[in-house]
């Protein structure tokens, strides 16, 4: 795993280029994580984030079709490099092992 | 829609625009969810807050200034300089215009700042406020005085635990310091306080050696200046120095306690003194509180804003107090806060004159408009380079620039150029400030680049001169339309009216400031020409340094003697002072018609002269006659000499009504207090005519005590040199031990219109300065016009125009400026005028001179600038201009 830190919005907005492959741009990230994760989030955070993991070498990105909502403005698409499924998987990889050291008991009476 | 494009625009203005196109994408589809979401007013809302967050750091800064910028910054760096360097003249003038402009307004600042700085060294000074004692009669306020009772410091004593007070007088003596030292007399030219207990609490940092509580408790003390200490005991320690009285003014003590030092006090301190003596015990009695005005007041607050609550409180007590004292009856007091007191006018009991306070408020005036009138120019030059410029600017355009990257250019050479101005000002100041110094008559300090506020000037014009200046002649060029401009379409019309009336601005500038310095010479001349009715010429006077010491008392007669044993020398005389230096004794209620009228508050100067002192300058008497040499000779009190105004202040019609009456005067308790008028003399100016003529005792010194100068008139057509040397000669003779200090009573008496001529001077250079700078601005026009009209004044000699017609015609414009201007600078500097005129109690009538002087200068000064270009434009062969098409 690289030295490189990376913020857990950071880690939100990797995730979901990942996940949206061909739909991940701005809005419709913004929009994921309204919908999903019921946060208000701010356009322009999501996309200083996007430019930001850019510049890392996380994801790359190319102009994508424009639509008529869109006023006929491109999309910018964003693809997940290797170098950023492979810091996505280091980072889920540390989570269950941390995950694994929670005594699982205070599950059990978490859950009763 | 409008907003959407607004938004846009936005954008495009910070983002990088590789980046544009996705984020407008973005916020375009998120307002289309938005608006099915909420509606339309709430979405376009959030579209306008979701717009306005892109501006930050992540999308800022990711424009790429890091290769392409700094590149293009140089471009313009070069295309500034390249442009300054091919316009050499244009860049002349507005360098130079600039420059200058910048020169005056610091130098004018910095005058400024001294003024408004006053007494800065003073601890607390927000939080010191001085009582004005103000009379009023029927709610009017008739009269604001310094001086105010004992009995407001009491009042303010008992009533107010938290506020500090003092109360001061300065000891009445017209002339320095005497002591004896070790047996030795000493002087020292200075004023000297009496001041109750408390002055240093209120004064609180001005003491540098000595308790402050106790130094003024003993009736024996006295508190010496650095200075002064210094003269007296060199490097000895000051403090518990034994000093013995040398003047019979103050009869309390034979021997002074030296309790403390206090440090010097600047040239911007509303006070001086050089000595402090505790302040007569007799003073503090109850029956002393309300007899009269008798000193100045000072308190000290806990906090600035508590000044207003403590006046009217101490109102309402002065209001109770009146019932028990009639004197206080119609009497209150206003504070005024230090920092006021060299900006507002003098008043009563002044301990120093200030008579020039429209001076800063003027000549900010003035600074603020040289300033405009240099960005004025750099405008008027800028939009008459105009076509040419538009014509780079639109072929740019259609090559590719943005109006942001034209606008950078321009803004670089201003920049530019400003920089070059502002160098060359800082280094200007720098060289002007010691005669600028000299010109106000003002210890101006240099320049102090430590100081942060020095660069925040800087930096204030910078920014300033490119908003003014800089923006303009930008957003001009930058509206046109590049098509219109390569087709020749691009018309001048709308600036040029623009760059007209700046030149009246201009112009109306100079004008006012022209006619105001002529008429403020007038009114000098006027003053000092007016018939002053005292006779100063070929008058020497000595200052004779230990007056008060008694002791040289019968020298005055052999030296008096032997003086008029040489031809060269008309009449001598000793008095307590000189015409053209303020009378510092002043008395109150000691003099009426009868002892047991009710008191009276006039204020009466006493001089006191001997019997040649009224034919010596020439004194014309209205009624009865001088003093007798007999009467000089025997202790004989019983007669005295008014003036005209002492005699209206008490209430006789006329001279020839005063002559030979008794009246109530009792200065020594040997005196008798019936005492007879036995002369009045015409009113006249011992001071120069800017005072009004004060009422005046002329009471006899019997040439024994109160000989503080000794006037010499000299023979005319006399060697001075060899006079003088005589005199001193004589001098050293009688009063061997003792420095000679003479001078001749008509410098003295002109040096009182120094602040006069102060003013004109300065007036003058900066009238000189704004017209220059004017002028300045019509030749770039001027020259602009010729080079632009060349092919038109051409065609028309073609076409059989002559030479003066063509002259005419390019002067048409500029004479109708001038004419303009004259129409709105006469009423505004004629309104100055009269603002500035009232202050003097005699004044000149306005005529219209001043006017016409500045009126024609002003035209000469343009004919002078433009004339040269105009007549080069028509004389040239029209061959030259239009063989190239």
């Amino acid at each position: 795993m690289s030295k490189e830190y990376l913020g857990e919005f950071e880690e939100l907005v990797l995730t979901l280029v990942a996940a949206l492959r061909d739909d991940a741009y701005g809005a419709a990230i913004a929009d994921e994580i309204e919908s999903r994760l019921k946060r208000e989030v701010n356009l322009s955070a999501v996309h200083v984030t996007l430019y930001r993991l850019e510049d890392k070498g996380y994801i790359k990105s190319s102009l994508g079709g424009g639509t008529n909502e869109r006023g006929g403005r491109r999309k910018r698409i964003y693809t997940i490099t290797s170098a950023g499924m492979a810091m996505l998987r280091a980072l889920k990889d540390v989570r269950v092992d941390l995950w694994k050291m929670v005594p699982q008991l205070k599950l059990i009476v978490g859950n009763q | 829609m409008n907003g959407k494009r607004w938004l846009s625009r936005f954008i495009s203005l910070f983002c990088p625009n590789e980046l544009i196109e996705e984020i407008e994408g973005d916020l375009m589809q998120r307002y289309q969810k938005d608006s099915i979401k909420f509606g339309r007013r709430r979405a376009q809302l959030k579209l306008f807050w979701n717009t306005v967050r892109f501006f930050r750091p992540g999308v800022i800064l990711r424009n790429k200034i890091s290769i392409k910028s700094n590149f293009m910054l140089q471009h313009y760096f070069t295309l500034a300089i390249r442009s300054i360097q091919r316009n050499k003249v244009f860049s002349l003038i507005n360098i130079t215009g600039l420059t200058v402009g910048i020169i005056a307004f610091v130098l004018i600042t910095q005058y400024v700042s001294y003024e408004t700085g006053f007494d800065r060294d003073l601890a607390d000074r927000d939080k010191i406020f001085r009582v004005i004692q103000q009379r009023v009669e029927n709610g009017t306020v008739t009269n604001n005085s310094a001086l105010s009772f004992f009995g407001i410091r009491q009042l303010l004593r008992e009533n107010f635990p938290d506020v500090a007070s003092t109360g001061f007088s300065k000891v009445p003596v017209d002339l320095g310091l005497t002591f004896t030292y070790n047996g030795e007399p000493v002087w020292h030219p200075g004023e000297m306080l009496q001041a109750d207990t408390s002055f240093f609490s209120v004064f609180s940092n001005l003491l540098v050696e000595g308790d402050p509580i106790d130094a003024l408790k003993n009736s024996q003390s006295v508190i010496l200046s650095q200075k002064v200490a210094k003269s007296i005991f060199g490097e000895q320690p000051a403090l518990s120095q034994t000093l013995g009285d040398l003047g019979d003014i103050d009869s309390r003590a034979e021997v002074f306690n030296v309790s403390g030092v206090f440090r010097d006090l600047p040239t911007d301190s509303h006070l001086h003194f050089d000595a402090i003596f505790p302040i007569d015990r007799s003073w503090d009695t109850v029956s002393n509180y309300w007899m009269y005005p008798s000193v100045i007041t000072y308190i000290k607050v806990k906090s600035k804003d508590d000044g207003r609550d403590i006046e009217s409180r101490l109102n309402t007590l002065l209001a109770q107090t009146a019932n028990t004292f009639p004197n206080v009856k119609g009497i209150q007091v206003e504070l005024q806060a230090v920092p006021d007191i060299n900006l507002q006018p003098g008043i009563e009991g002044d301990l120093e004159t200030r008579t020039d306070v429209v001076l800063p408020l003027m000549l900010s005036i003035v600074a603020v408009c040289i300033l405009f009138i240099a960005w004025i120019n750099y405008i008027n030059l800028e939009t008459a380079r105009f076509v040419t410029q538009a014509k780079e600017v639109g072929i740019r355009r259609v090559v590719g620039s943005s109006k942001v990257d034209l606008a950078i250019q321009f803004i670089v050479r201003y920049f530019c150029l400003n920089v070059i101005a502002l160098t060359l000002a800082a280094a200007g100041t720098w060289l002007l400030l010691p005669y600028f110094s000299y010109t106000t008559g003002i210890p101006l300090a240099q320049l102090d680049l430590s100081n942060y506020n020095t660069w925040l000037i800087a930096l204030g014009l910078y920014v300033a001169g490119s908003l003014i200046a800089g923006i303009y002649p930008v957003l001009l060029l930058l509206k046109l339309n590049p098509a219109a401009i390569i087709k020749g379409n691009a018309t001048t019309g709308r600036p040029g009216r623009i760059r007209t009336s700046l030149v009246v601005v201009q112009y109306v500038t100079s004008i006012s400031l022209i006619a105001f310095v002529a008429i403020a010479n007038q009114q000098i001349d006027f003053m000092k020409l007016t018939d002053k009715k005292l006779d100063v010429e070929q008058v020497l006077a000595v200052e004779n340094s230990l007056a008060y010491t008694g002791m040289l008392a019968d020298k005055f007669g052999p030296f008096e003697n032997e003086l008029k044993t040489n031809a060269a020398i008309k009449e001598v005389s000793s008095s307590s002072n000189i015409p053209g230096r303020a009378i510092n004794f002043t008395i109150v209620n000691e003099i009426k018609r009868n002892k047991q009228d009710p008191f009276d508050p006039t204020r009466f100067k006493l001089l006191f002269i001997d019997y040649n002192y009224i034919p010596l300058y020439d004194l014309k008497l209205k009624a009865g006659r001088n003093y007798l040499a007999s009467e000089a000779v025997n202790d004989n009190t019983g007669r005295i000499i008014l003036n005209e105004a002492a005699i209206h202040a008490l209430g006789f019609k006329d001279a020839n009504d005063a002559v030979n009456q008794y009246i109530y005067f009792q200065l020594f308790p040997s005196m008798k207090p019936q005492i007879e008028i036995v002369g009045v003399i015409e009113d006249h100016h011992h001071q120069s005519i800017k005072q009004v003529v004060e009422p005046t005792i002329y009471f006899l010194n019997m040439a024994k005590f109160q000989q503080v100068y000794y006037s010499v008139k000299l023979n005319k057509g006399v060697n001075a040199q060899e006079a003088v040397e005589f005199i001193e000669a004589t001098y050293k003779k009688q009063f061997p031990k003792y420095p000679f200090n003479y001078f001749f009573v008509d410098d003295l008496y002109q040096k009182q219109f120094d602040s006069e001529i102060h003013f004109a001077r300065v007036f003058g250079l900066f009238s000189g300065i704004a017209s220059f700078l004017a002028c300045l601005g019509i030749l770039g026009i001027t020259l602009f016009e010729t080079s632009t009209r060349l092919k038109e004044i051409s065609i028309r000699k073609v076409l059989g125009a002559s030479a003066r017609g063509i002259v005419v015609l390019l002067s048409r414009n500029n004479i109708r400026v001038v004419f303009i201007s004259l129409f709105i600078a006469v009423p505004l500097a004629y309104y100055a005028a009269t603002q500035w005129l009232l202050t003097y109690p005699v004044r000149i009538n306005l005529t219209a001179i001043p006017f016409i002087v500045a009126g024609l200068s002003i035209t000469l000064l343009t004919f002078l600038a433009s004339g040269l270009q105009t007549l080069r434009a028509a004389q040239s062969n029209p061959v030259d201009h239009l063989k190239n098409e």
